[in-house]
């Protein structure tokens, strides 16, 4: 989850800056997929580095929590640990979901802004 | 991991100890009445729990494990029942160690541990959802 944080808050300083320099709508535009200047790549790739890595430190967390379950069910684990895993995995995704809803209404309010 | 994850990760330790810890309550409770079953054979003894702190290598914090439980070694009480199978030849057959008060006591205290460790979870758990929150 750390590292989650982490991320997103080097790609809201890289978004701060990149807003400094007049490139934020096509940083974004190229983290959706939508359109690619070419202009700024970087600021792009690390908000797709975030995303990605944020949803597969999520799904790994919830796949561990999955076999934590099974274990649980067929009783081998305990049940604490499977208790513990289950909220993790909740509290990774829900890192992840909220992380990436904050920097798409970052982004809608900026193509929203009357130029 | 960040520390507020690691103390969801000790706690858990904590509650997995104090689980332990009422099992070997039950069993004690459980026997308290269990006697010797031939002359001179010793009853049921009295079990204890010993935990002990242990380094997470993972995450560099302290869990507690509770180790292989130790035998009670005091006593046993001897009971005027003539009838029963362990009974010597005055008619006295030897009874557990237990005593039910002392493991009312224990399984209490494993009960508000287990508790304070649930707490500690819960706690934790708000503290990095209100965190998240800010994002909203």
């Amino acid at each position: 989850m750390s590292i989650a944080i982490n991320a997103a808050l080097s790609a809201y300083r890289t978004a701060a800056q990149s807003g400094g320099s007049r490139s934020s709508s096509s940083t974004f535009l190229d983290a959706t997929g939508a359109a690619s200047t070419g202009l700024s790549s970087t600021p792009a790739s690390s908000f797709m580095d975030l995303v990605k890595q944020g949803l597969s430190s999520a799904v790994n967390t919830g796949k561990s929590a999955e076999s934590m379950e099974v274990k649980g069910l067929a009783g081998q684990a305990d049940m604490r640990d499977v208790v513990l895993a289950v909220a993790n995995a909740e509290q990774a995704l829900s890192t992840v979901v909220n992380v990436r809803d904050k920097v798409m209404s970052a982004y809608q309010e900026i193509m929203k802004m009357p130029i | 991991m960040d520390d507020l994850s690691n103390a969801s990760v000790v706690a858990t330790s904590g509650m997995q100890a104090q689980s332990k810890r009422l099992r070997v309550v039950a069993e004690n409770l459980a026997n308290a009445q269990s006697v010797a079953i031939t002359p001179g054979g010793d009853p049921y003894r009295r079990k204890e729990i010993v935990f002990q702190d242990v380094l997470d290598r993972a995450t560099g914090v302290k869990k507690v494990v509770a180790n292989d439980t130790v035998e009670d070694m005091s006593d046993f009480a001897r009971e005027f029942r003539p009838g029963t199978p362990g009974a010597d030849a005055k008619g006295y057959v030897l009874t557990p160690n237990v005593v039910p008060l002392v493991e009312v006591q224990d399984m209490r205290e494993a009960q508000q541990t287990y508790q304070a460790n649930l707490q500690v979870i819960a706690t934790s758990h708000d503290m990095i959802s209100k965190t998240l929150d800010l994002l909203k």
